[in-house]
């Protein structure tokens, strides 16, 4: 008896511990699968960082002469689906034969769309299976999570700022000098040849490109063409007359919506920009002593906000106003002006009151100030981490074909980095500003991407300042006080 | 020591480990050690992509101390704990009284409960639109109303966190009203109608009857509380916008870690920052679960 009960209870007891390892096991493969889950799409609605683009230039310079517009293979039928594309490279041997992308997109955005008809080509012509995940604006964090798995990532896309900040900068994407000299399939051109190195060099890395941008944005300030007219303004070129021609345009003339704290960054980093020049914002982010901020040029950049803030001309309730609704109502005819990224025409497409019509202001200029143009890239990198980086720079190569990047023009109304593939009409005040401009710089001159710790410390700080909430003396003294600090950490 | 127990108890008591064992695998492997490798990050640079943490003390804990954003997190997750809490109690309490006595009180109690059901990232959007400042639902209603007076911009600086607390709020008291009815619905009906007979009133049945017969309930309720408030995330990452990065002037120490460890727009990736962080936030919720349960420590009362 004793013993039959001694037998059940070591039978209970080894049942007990094969359960145990069952469900430790189970639960090391859920926490894999979790991880890869946690590669599922963000949740995140369309917003900024869509954009267009400028084509060529922001120095001014234009397209490489080999840049000759036509540039199509004579085979290439035009539709971008053309059967001689096969000049695609095959999938290196070693590599499996799937491309493993991670992009910026949502579905049903028309980006996304453009890039699946890229995508669905691309599998017909190569026999590549492309295994792309559309993740939303934080597309980093899905990247994040795959790396940390042990899953490949063969090719990300998404803004060339926080590509730059959380990869690039940091060693973990690879060169992509070999691309310049690959053919664009259906075209005689390579890829050298189509994209001009003023844009690649922004983000090199020894000499060497990393990011390979297939759409160009810019900001600046926003207004519907036939509103200056109703309020008898005369387009304004500087600051001066920035401010007076929004005291005379009506109620809540700068609309702006406050919550979005890099959108409200986008008025110091420019005034810094116009007063200091290209390189003076990130300069001062830099300095490991911090002084760099209590420069002649920074103290006029945080007077001007000040009188921005102070005129009054910013929207009722505008530092409350949750995106989108400050462009909604600025599109709907309530308000004149807007700051705000080259995409805003295609974002507020859908609402815009009839007949609206995109006009786009360059920054205002500061009296002995500088003059330059934000170029904004959206572009792909491979990591260093990918499987298959030959199917991936075949693929960015295939995708820069004039027919098919066309489509990021037509449809999704972008500008291109290609000069021959044309813009949309409603992005010609852009193309201008870029055009025109004898320098460029990068988004918030790069310190969004060069230093994205000190960046999230700049815009607590930049909101008290847009907000009324410090003078602009503080400001200056504790980002000097924060930059110290930050230096000192590193 | 020699094990002077009975032989059958000694034999159920190996039966019982062996019962224990499977959750108690389960409980350390997934539960505990990420806590313990969470804090050893916390002491490391590290950024999880295929690097390797490099040890570097405690310069974490140090960075934090000198972040205005880390701060700024800490207050706001305070002032959800500390003011939302209050609001939270009384609201329940209040409720909890007033439904005592009605008739249609389970379906008012099903109501109440309603916002607990809806996930918080489509409640925070729905109340981004309520108090947007223009053409906000509320400031409408109360122009409408006449009160033109007491319109505000819900999502300024100043206000934006008790809005948010204010939803909460608002999310989190039906759930406590239904924990805190559950204690209430226990109390035999007799003590209510002897008080009733002395002459008691509602607030003397609140602190005479209805407290001390339902003090456990509270000392659970509590301590839930303390592990919400601390862990509030999706509420406050979908209030500030719909897709956008919440406004750092909303972040809470969880908003905080997902930002600085894992994600957001512009990614820092710094795993050992946001650890620390994370570190911080299970010695808050351990020191205030102990501290909330010696305090309410009382007698069962037995009834």
């Amino acid at each position: 008896m004793h013993k039959r009960e001694r037998n059940r209870s070591r039978w209970l007891a080894l049942m007990a511990a094969l359960l145990t390892l069952a469900l430790v096991a189970a639960a090391c493969g859920n926490d894999d699968d979790q991880d890869a889950s946690s590669v599922a799409p963000a949740t995140s609605t369309p917003q900024s960082g869509d954009g267009q683009d400028v084509a060529d230039t922001a120095d001014g310079d234009g397209q490489d002469s080999t840049d000759t517009g036509d540039g199509q293979d004579s085979s290439d039928t035009g539709d971008g689906q053309d059967s001689s594309d096969t000049t695609a490279v095959q999938p290196d041997e070693e590599e499996d034969g799937t491309l493993r992308y991670f992009s910026m997109w949502n579905e049903g955005e028309p980006q996304q769309e453009v890039l699946q008809e890229i995508i669905d080509s691309y599998e017909a012509d190569t026999g590549v299976d492309v295994d792309v995940l559309w993740a939303g604006r934080e597309v980093l964090t899905s990247v994040r999570a795959a790396l940390s798995a042990g899953d490949p990532v063969d090719l990300i896309g998404f803004e060339a700022e926080p590509l730059a900040g959380a990869l690039v900068n940091t060693g973990e994407t690879r060169s992509l000098a070999s691309l310049l000299d690959q053919q664009i399939p259906g075209e005689n051109v390579t890829v050298g040849d189509v994209i001009p190195s003023s844009f690649l060099d922004i983000y090199a890395v020894g000499g060497e490109p990393h990011i390979m941008p297939y759409i160009l944005n810019s900001s600046g300030i926003h207004y519907d063409g036939r509103r200056l007219a109703e309020f008898g303004i005369e387009r304004p070129e500087t600051w001066d007359e920035f401010i007076a021609a929004s005291l005379a345009a009506g109620e809540n003339a700068v609309q702006h919506d406050g919550l979005i704290n890099f959108y409200n960054a986008y008025w110091l980093y420019w005034l810094i920009v116009r007063h200091g020049g290209p390189g003076a914002f990130n300069a001062a982010a830099s300095d490991p002593t911090g002084e760099a901020w209590r420069s002649d040029a920074i103290a006029a950049a945080v007077e001007d906000l000040v009188e921005l803030v102070e005129s009054g001309v910013l929207a009722d309730g505008y530092e409350g106003s949750n995106w989108p609704i400050a462009q909604q109502e600025w599109a709907n005819g309530n308000g004149t002006f807007n700051i705000n990224g080259t995409w805003l025409a295609s974002e507020t497409a859908s609402y815009s009151s009839e007949g609206f019509e995109y006009r786009l202001l360059p920054f205002p200029t500061t009296e002995g100030g500088f003059e330059s143009a934000e170029v904004y890239q959206i572009g792909w990198v491979v990591p260093n981490a990918a499987d298959s980086p030959s199917a991936a720079q075949d693929f960015i190569a295939y995708a820069l074909n004039s027919d098919r990047l066309a489509g990021m023009v037509d449809v999704a109304k972008n500008l291109v980095p290609r000069s021959d593939i044309g813009v949309p009409p409603e992005l010609q005040d852009a193309v201008d500003m870029l055009a025109s401009s004898p320098a460029g710089h990068r988004p918030y001159d790069g310190v969004q991407g060069d230093y994205p710790e000190l960046w999230i410390e700049f815009m607590l700080l930049d909101d008290q300042l847009f907000f009324g909430q410090i003078s602009g003396a503080e400001f200056i003294n504790r980002m000097a006080d924060k930059t110290a600090e930050y230096w000192a950490s590193q | 020591m020699k094990d002077v127990s009975p032989p059958h108890l000694r034999h159920n008591g190996r039966r019982a480990s062996a019962f224990i064992a499977p959750a108690l695998a389960i409980y350390l492997t997934i539960i505990m050690a990420p806590t313990v490798a969470t804090v050893w990050i916390s002491f490391t640079e590290w950024r999880g992509i295929g690097d390797s943490p490099e040890f570097v003390g405690l310069d974490n804990y140090r960075h934090l101390l000198r972040s205005d954003t880390f701060w700024g997190s800490f207050n706001r997750t305070m002032a959800i704990l500390v003011a939302g809490g209050l609001a939270v109690f009384f609201f329940s309490f209040l409720f909890t009284m007033l439904l005592r006595e009605m008739r249609a009180k389970k379906f008012i109690r099903a109501v109440l409960f309603f916002p607990n059901i809806v996930p918080p990232v489509a409640l925070a959007i729905a109340w981004g639109v309520l108090l947007a400042p223009r053409n906000g639902l509320l400031n409408g209603f109360l122009e409408t109303v006449g009160l033109d007076f007491a319109t505000r911009t819900w999502l300024a600086p100043d206000l934006i966190f008790r809005s948010v607390i204010a939803g909460l709020v608002w999310i989190y008291t039906g759930f406590f009203i239904t924990i805190i009815m559950a204690g209430v619905d226990r109390i035999p009906k007799h003590f209510y109608e002897a008080a009733d007979l002395e002459g008691a009133t509602p607030r003397q049945k609140l602190f005479k009857v209805t407290l001390p017969l339902t003090w456990d309930v509270l000392s659970v309720a509590a301590v839930l509380w303390v592990i919400t408030a601390i862990k509030t995330f999706e509420f406050i990452y979908a209030f500030g916008g719909s897709g956008t990065d919440p406004s750092i002037s909303t972040w809470t120490l969880p908003v905080q870690v997902y930002a600085v460890a894992l994600g957001n727009r512009s990614p820092i990736f710094a795993l050992g920052q946001g650890s620390a962080i994370a570190t911080v936030m299970v010695v808050l919720v351990g020191v205030l679960v102990i501290l909330i349960r010696r305090i309410m420590r009382r007698k069962v009362v037995e009834f």
